[in-house]
């Protein structure tokens, strides 16, 4: 369960499509079964904790 | 060679096929994936009403994205094919059940209408999903804000000519 934290994320349709397109990405492209996998990237996601928690 | 082939034939399809390239998701054949697992992937939100299958009770300010690995179904009585057919009165399997108690709680949801259907459309779905069309949420919000533009566009010169 991956929580999307903030209103202005959550209140609209589009706004919240947006943020679960953007986590889905962030995701695949961490991907670490995918070959673009770096850790640098890994780490930069998990800093990033005002839209992936 | 054959490794080289092999990797080669690999490394374009983790990057070609699997990544977010809109055109694909919208597919039958995409399903998200990660660490080789393939997700059911379900979003839930405070935009959704009361209504909807994505109804998130009174909580605001978060939405949560929910990724259950496929193989966690298998738990369950639920890796059967999936069907659009539903015994509404007597529904005797485990998704029979599920819509039937969405549907008694107000919160009916779409279900597809073939047995193969695009994975994409079911993960953010529309407000009113048994009326309005599927929400495109892989496609960027200024993508489809900009087309959302040009379709008011036309339709104002379609008006005046």
């Amino acid at each position: 369960m991956i929580e999307i934290r903030g209103e202005e994320l959550c209140s609209t349709l589009e706004a919240f499509g947006e943020s679960v397109r953007i986590v889905l990405k962030t995701l695949s492209d961490i991907d670490p079964a995918g070959a673009k996998y770096v850790l640098s990237s890994y780490d930069q996601w998990l800093l990033d904790d005002r839209l992936v928690d | 060679m054959i490794d080289w082939l092999i990797d080669s034939i690999v490394f374009l399809i983790r990057n070609h096929l699997r990544v977010m390239d809109k055109g694909w998701i919208a597919g039958l054949g995409w399903r998200f994936s990660y660490c080789n697992e393939s997700f059911f992937v379900s979003a839930f939100a405070p935009c959704y009403g009361g209504h909807s299958s994505r109804y998130m009770f009174g909580v605001e300010g978060s939405g949560f994205v929910l990724l259950q690995p496929d193989f966690s179904f298998g738990h369950h009585p639920l890796m059967d094919a999936d069907t659009p057919f539903t015994n509404w009165e007597s529904p005797k399997t485990a998704r029979e059940q599920t819509r039937v108690a969405f549907k008694r709680h107000g919160r009916a949801y779409m279900i597809p209408p073939v047995n193969v259907f695009p994975a994409a459309p079911l993960i953010v779905r529309p407000l009113n999903e048994l009326t309005d069309p599927p929400f495109e949420w892989w496609i960027p919000l200024a993508e489809r804000q900009a087309r959302a533009q040009a379709s008011v566009t036309q339709d104002e010169q379609a008006a005046d000519s």
